[in-house]
C-alpha cells in the first residue's frame, strides 16, 4: 500500500482497563471490566444488544468517564493519563457518521484535516484509498450509506491515530468495502496500532482477528484468542 | 461479591447539632415574632403593615446567601467534580428560591399600603424577581435533565452564571427605576424596631441554617440511595450469572 | 497546531453549511418580520407613542431571534454526532468556541440588517439621524447576548427539551443586558444622543466582558464528558 500510511509512530502500545464500571442510572451498562489492549493487534468485541460494547468503546474513546475504575493508555509508570494529550491518537468510527451532509466528501476530509492539524495533501490520498475519488465532490448527504461508511472510515484514520475505535464498521459495506475494511486492518496491525472494534458480523474469524472479547450483561464473557469464527464463541458463551 | 454499604450521611451536615440549630432557630423566631408584634412600636403612617418589613428584609438577606452557597458550591464541583458539592449547590438554589418567594409575597403586601399598589416597576423588586426567574430556571432544568454527570455540570455552569448576574441585573435596574424605602440607613428607625429586627434577621438566618443542612442531609441521603440500587442490581445480576 | 487554523476551518465550515442549507437565515429572519407584525397588530403601531415602543420590539425580536440561531448552529455538530469527532482534536475548546461566538455573530447580525430598518421604518424612526449610534448599540448589546447564548446553547444541547430550555435560561440571565440595550436606544431615538446614553452603554460593554471572560471557561467545562 502507498500513500502516508504508517508514517508515524504509534503514541503508546497499551491500553488498560482496569475495574471499570459504567452505570447510568440505577443499573451498570458495565461492571468491574478489565483487560489489556496491545500495539499490532485487532480485537473484536461482541455481545448481545445493551451488553456494554459501546460504553466500553466510548470509554477507550475518552469519550465517556468510568464511574468507577480507569483506563490508562500507555506504559506503566509512563503512562500518559490526562485526556487531552491522548484524544489526538484516537480515531473513532462511531455509530452516527460524525460527517457533515452538507459538505462533499472532501471537504468533510479537508475539515478534519485542518481541524486535527493534518497536511492537507493526505485529504486526497484517502480518498483514493477508500475509493471515493469520482464522488469526492458531492455533498456527502448524496451517499450511499456504504459510501458514509467509507468516508466516516476515512476521517477517522486521516489522523493516523495508535488507537482505532470501530462500532459496527461493516455498516453498508459491500463486499468490496469488506475486503477494503480486512486489507486496512492488516494494514493498521502491520503499523503497530491498536484496533478495537466492535462488530454483530459473526463470520470474522482468526484469520482477520488475533483476539475476541465476548460482552453480555454489562461483563466480559470471554477474552482470549478467536476461533475460526466468532458465531462459534458467540453460540457457546451467550446463546 | 460483597455488597459493602454505604455510610449513611447523616453525621455529615451538620449531624447531631442540627437538632439543636432547629431549638435555637424556633425559639428565636418566636421571641423575633413576638418582638416585631408587641416590642417594637407601630409605624405611624403605615400601621401594621409595616411590620411585613421585620419577616421581609431578612428572608431578602439569605435569599443571596443561598444563591451564593449555590454559586460557590458549583466552582467547586466544576473543579472537584465531588457529587457532596452538587448536593449542596442543589440545596443552596432551592432555599434560595424558597426565600425569595416569600420576599415576593411579602413585598406587594407592604407595597400595598405603602406606595397603594401591588406592583411596581420598582428595582429592588424587579432584581428580585429576575433573580427568582434565573433560579427557578436552574431547577428547572435540574428536574428536566435527570441525574447524569451532564445536568450536574450544566447546572453548575447555570449556577455561576446566575450569581455573575446579579450585579448586573441591580446596577441595571437602580438605573431604569428607585424608590425603594432606606430606613435603616438614614438612621430613621426606632431602637425597638431595630432589637426586633436583629432577633429575625438572626432567627431568620438560623431557619435558612437548618434549611440547608437539613437539605444537604437528604440530598446526601438520596445519593445514597442511588447508589443502593446500583449496587443491588449489580448484585443480582452476578447472582443471575452464577446461577445459568 | 495552530489556533487559527482550527478557528477557520470550524467557522468556515458552519457559513458553508448555512450558504448551502440557508436554513437558519431564512427561517430566522422570516420569523422576525412574523414577530414585527405581530407586535403592529398588538396595537404598539398606532399610537402617537410608536416610536417609544420601537426600542423594545427591536430588542424582543433581536432576543427571539437569537436562541433561533444559538440552538441551531450547535444542534448541527450533534445530528451526525460530529461533535465526538471535534472533540477528539487536540486543543480545540478554544478554537470551537471563538468560532462558534463568531458564527453566531455573523448570522444574528445578517438578521440585524433587515430587523434594524424593517422596525425603523414600520415604527417611523429617522434612521438616517441617529442609525450609526443605533448600529453600536445593537452591536455592543449582540456581543454579550451572543457570548450567553454560545455556552447556553452548548450546555443544554444535551437535554432533550433543550429548544423550550434555552429561552428559559436565557432571557432571565440577559435581562440587565436587555434592560440596558432597549433604554440606550430609547435615549438615541428620541434624539439624545450618544451622551446620555453613556451610562447605559456602559452596563452593556460590562455584561459583554464579564461574559466574554466567563463564557470561554464555562463552554470549556459544559463540553467536558459530553459526547
Amino acid at each position: 500500500m502507498t500513500g502516508t500510511w504508517g508514517l508515524r509512530p504509534p503514541a503508546f502500545r497499551r491500553v488498560r482497563v482496569s475495574e471499570v464500571s459504567r452505570a447510568f442510572g440505577r443499573s451498570h451498562a458495565l461492571f468491574r471490566v478489565s483487560t489489556e489492549l496491545h500495539a499490532g493487534t485487532v480485537t473484536a468485541i461482541v455481545g448481545p444488544n445493551g451488553a456494554g460494547k459501546t460504553t466500553l468503546l466510548n470509554l477507550l474513546a475518552t469519550l465517556d468517564r468510568p464511574s468507577e475504575g480507569n483506563v490508562t493508555f500507555g506504559e506503566g509508570a509512563g503512562s500518559v493519563t490526562h485526556r487531552a494529550a491522548i484524544r489526538p491518537h484516537i480515531g473513532l468510527v462511531a455509530h452516527d457518521t460524525m460527517l457533515y451532509p452538507e459538505l462533499t466528501g472532501r471537504e468533510n476530509l479537508r475539515f478534519t484535516a485542518d481541524v486535527c492539524g493534518v497536511d492537507p495533501a493526505a485529504v486526497s490520498t484517502w480518498l483514493a484509498r477508500v475509493g471515493l475519488e469520482a464522488a469526492a465532490d458531492s455533498p456527502a448527504a448524496t451517499y450511499s450509506r456504504g459510501m458514509r461508511q467509507r468516508l466516516a472510515i476515512a476521517r477517522a484514520l486521516l489522523t493516523e491515530p495508535t488507537l482505532v475505535l470501530l462500532d459496527e464498521p461493516l455498516t453498508g459495506l459491500d463486499a468490496s468495502g469488506r475486503a477494503f475494511l480486512s486489507e486496512t486492518l492488516r494494514e493498521l496491525r502491520a503499523a503497530d496500532r491498536i484496533v478495537v472494534m466492535v462488530t454483530h458480523h459473526l463470520d470474522w474469524g482468526s484469520s482477520e482477528l488475533d483476539r475476541a472479547i465476548v460482552v453480555a450483561r454489562g461483563r466480559i464473557r470471554f477474552d482470549g484468542a478467536p476461533p475460526e469464527t466468532l458465531a462459534d464463541l458467540y453460540a457457546r458463551e451467550v446463546a | 461479591m460483597k455488597l459493602t454499604i454505604p455510610t449513611l450521611h447523616t453525621s455529615e451536615a451538620g449531624g447531631e447539632w442540627v437538632t439543636w440549630l432547629a431549638i435555637a432557630t424556633a425559639v428565636t423566631l418566636t421571641a423575633g415574632v413576638g418582638m416585631a408584634f408587641f416590642y417594637a412600636p407601630e409605624e405611624a403612617t403605615m400601621g401594621v403593615v409595616q411590620r411585613i418589613f421585620y419577616f421581609h428584609v431578612p428572608s431578602a438577606i439569605v435569599t443571596y446567601a443561598g444563591f451564593l452557597t449555590c454559586a460557590t458550591a458549583s466552582v467547586a464541583y466544576l473543579v472537584t467534580g465531588s457529587r457532596k458539592a452538587d448536593v449542596v449547590a442543589r440545596a443552596g438554589a432551592e432555599l434560595g428560591v424558597l426565600f425569595c418567594t416569600a420576599v415576593l409575597l411579602s413585598g406587594p403586601i407592604w407595597a400595598r399600603k405603602a406606595w397603594g399598589t401591588w406592583w411596581t416597576g420598582e428595582p429592588r423588586l424587579l432584581l428580585t424577581l429576575v433573580m427568582c426567574l434565573i433560579f427557578v430556571a436552574y431547577l428547572v432544568v435540574r428536574q428536566m435533565g435527570g441525574r447524569s454527570e451532564m445536568t450536574r455540570r450544566i447546572c453548575a455552569v447555570l449556577g455561576i452564571l446566575g450569581v455573575a448576574d446579579i450585579p448586573l441585573v441591580r446596577v441595571a435596574v437602580q438605573r431604569w427605576r428607585g424608590n425603594h424605602p432606606r430606613v435603616l440607613r438614614e438612621g430613621g428607625i426606632a431602637p425597638e424596631m431595630a432589637h426586633a429586627f436583629t432577633v429575625m434577621l438572626l432567627g431568620v438566618g438560623l431557619m435558612f441554617l437548618t434549611l440547608l443542612l437539613l437539605r444537604i442531609r437528604a440530598g446526601l441521603l438520596e445519593e445514597d440511595v442511588e447508589t443502593w440500587h446500583l449496587q443491588l442490581s449489580a448484585r443480582r445480576a452476578t447472582l443471575d450469572d452464577r446461577r445459568s | 497546531m495552530s489556533f487559527g487554523r482550527q478557528l477557520a476551518a470550524i467557522a468556515g465550515k458552519d457559513l458553508r453549511i448555512e450558504l448551502r442549507a440557508r436554513e437558519i437565515l431564512y427561517t430566522a429572519t422570516l420569523f422576525s418580520v412574523v414577530v414585527i407584525v405581530v407586535f403592529l397588530f398588538s396595537g404598539f403601531g398606532d399610537s402617537g407613542e410608536t416610536r417609544r415602543a420601537a426600542p423594545g420590539v427591536l430588542w424582543v425580536t433581536i432576543a427571539f431571534v437569537g436562541t433561533l440561531v444559538f440552538g441551531r448552529t450547535f444542534q448541527r455538530e450533534r445530528e451526525q454526532n460530529a461533535i465526538a469527532g471535534l472533540l477528539l482534536a487536540p486543543s480545540i475548546v478554544g478554537p470551537l468556541f471563538a468560532a462558534k461566538l463568531l458564527v453566531n455573530l455573523a448570522l444574528l447580525g445578517a438578521i440585524e440588517l433587515i430587523v434594524v430598518p424593517v422596525v425603523t421604518v414600520t415604527f417611523g424612526v429617522p434612521l438616517a439621524a441617529v442609525g450609526g449610534a443605533v448600529a453600536l448599540v445593537v452591536a455592543l448589546g449582540t456581543l454579550g447576548f451572543a457570548a450567553l447564548g454560545t455556552v447556553l446553547a452548548a450546555s443544554l444541547s444535551t437535554l432533550r427539551l433543550r429548544e423550550v430550555l434555552l429561552p428559559i435560561v436565557l432571557y432571565p440571565l440577559c435581562l440587565p443586558l436587555l434592560l440596558a440595550c432597549v433604554k440606550a436606544t430609547q435615549l438615541l431615538v428620541a434624539g439624545d444622543g450618544l451622551g446620555a446614553a453613556r451610562g447605559w452603554l456602559s452596563i452593556v460593554v460590562a455584561f459583554d466582558v464579564l461574559y466574554l471572560a466567563l463564557s470561554r471557561w464555562l463552554f470549556g467545562q459544559a463540553l467536558e464528558g459530553s459526547a
